[in-house]
């Protein structure tokens, strides 16, 4: 800016606008300056690619291709442990716990069934997964492969498991699978 | 990483250039993580493995029936014992512990089965309903294990 008397003004560079309470003039110096004193920070990465190393490894060892199969555990069932398993894949799902039967299975259009019974002939079950079988047809014939999942704790009377396998057989789902943890672990 | 020249002027301290792992591994651990099996379950299958309805209906011809009677080959389990049978000829096994049994004589007559009809691989798992359901499971295993994996549990 120029003054018409005889005083004339430099133009001024610009400095910082945004400053902070307590500018560190000394530390921005020596970062950008090209004196001695330059400060070159590089952050140590040897132990994070360890870390991740470590990590893949581990879930490398989890990893599924088929993802995590449908399973609703309850509280307070101690599955029984066998060593010539096979892996669970997600089917309708029967549960027993204190005189009780859960059906837990995923619709084939989505959402899901919940259903409690406690009749000695599992009519309800029986009839819902009669339905759900008639659902699966119909949308996708191939997919259906009459696999049921049961579960129940270790020291459950046979009789139950066996309504539990009667109920699903008579609704057509035949391959019964009992879900047990793998021995090891 | 470098090669070190003997003699010569330039320095061979050269850095490797950690940026292309690390996305590697941030993208891997997230398709890891998505893709993880948490629950670490497994089931038993009862028997023949499973069939879609439209392999069911496949019509193949049906086999010809055996020359010779097929020979039933029975396990029955109760609270107490365990009998093995061939047809008729039944032969019972004592638990030694019913909360933690001795399956060694049945492990034998799997063994003997085995070289009698080396064909075969199914029998039929007859139950005590007040068994506990483990020591059904502790059978499956020792089936499968005997080359039996076709167990047909029946539901009387």
């Amino acid at each position: 800016m120029a003054d018409s008397g005889s005083k004339v003004e430099k133009i001024k560079k610009p400095g910082y606008h945004i400053r902070p309470k307590y500018d560190l003039h000394g530390l921005r110096r020596r970062r950008t300056d090209n004196s001695k004193g330059h400060i070159s920070a590089e952050l140590p990465l040897t132990a994070m690619i360890d870390l991740f190393s470590s990590l893949v490894i581990f879930l490398l060892m989890n990893f599924s291709a088929t993802g995590d199969a449908f399973f609703m555990s309850r509280p307070g069932i101690v599955l029984p442990s066998a060593g010539k398993t096979i892996s669970m894949e997600s089917a309708p799902l029967i549960s027993y716990q204190n005189g009780a039967f859960f059906l837990d299975a995923l619709k084939p259009e989505g959402g899901q069934i919940r259903l409690e019974d406690r009749s000695d002939n599992l009519q309800n079950i029986v009839a819902a997964l009669k339905s759900l079988q008639d659902e699966i047809k119909r949308k996708a014939p191939k997919e259906f492969n009459g696999q049921l999942n049961v579960q129940a704790d270790e020291n459950t009377q046979l009789l139950y498991i066996k309504r539990a396998m009667g109920a699903g057989t008579s609704a057509g789902w035949t391959s019964i699978n009992f879900v047990v943890t793998p021995k090891g672990q | 990483m470098g090669a070190s020249t003997p003699g010569g002027g330039k320095s061979a301290n050269y850095e490797l250039n950690l940026v292309p792992f690390i996305d590697l591994f941030s993208s891997l651990i997230c398709f890891l993580l998505m893709t993880a099996a948490w629950q670490g379950l497994e089931v038993v299958n009862t028997g023949a493995p499973p069939k879609s309805v439209d392999m069911q209906e496949d019509t193949e011809p049906p086999p010809p029936p055996p020359s010779k009677p097929k020979v039933m080959l029975t396990v029955t389990l109760y609270t107490d014992r365990i009998d093995v049978g061939e047809d008729n000829d039944v032969t019972s096994f004592r638990h030694l512990n019913a909360a933690n049994p001795d399956y060694q004589k049945l492990i034998a007559t799997l063994a003997d089965w085995k070289k009698k009809y080396p064909e075969r691989h199914d029998l039929v798992l007859a139950t005590e309903n007040r068994a506990p359901y483990k020591h059904l499971i502790q059978l499956m295993d020792i089936f499968k294990e005997g080359e039996f994996p076709e167990v047909g549990i029946t539901l009387n």
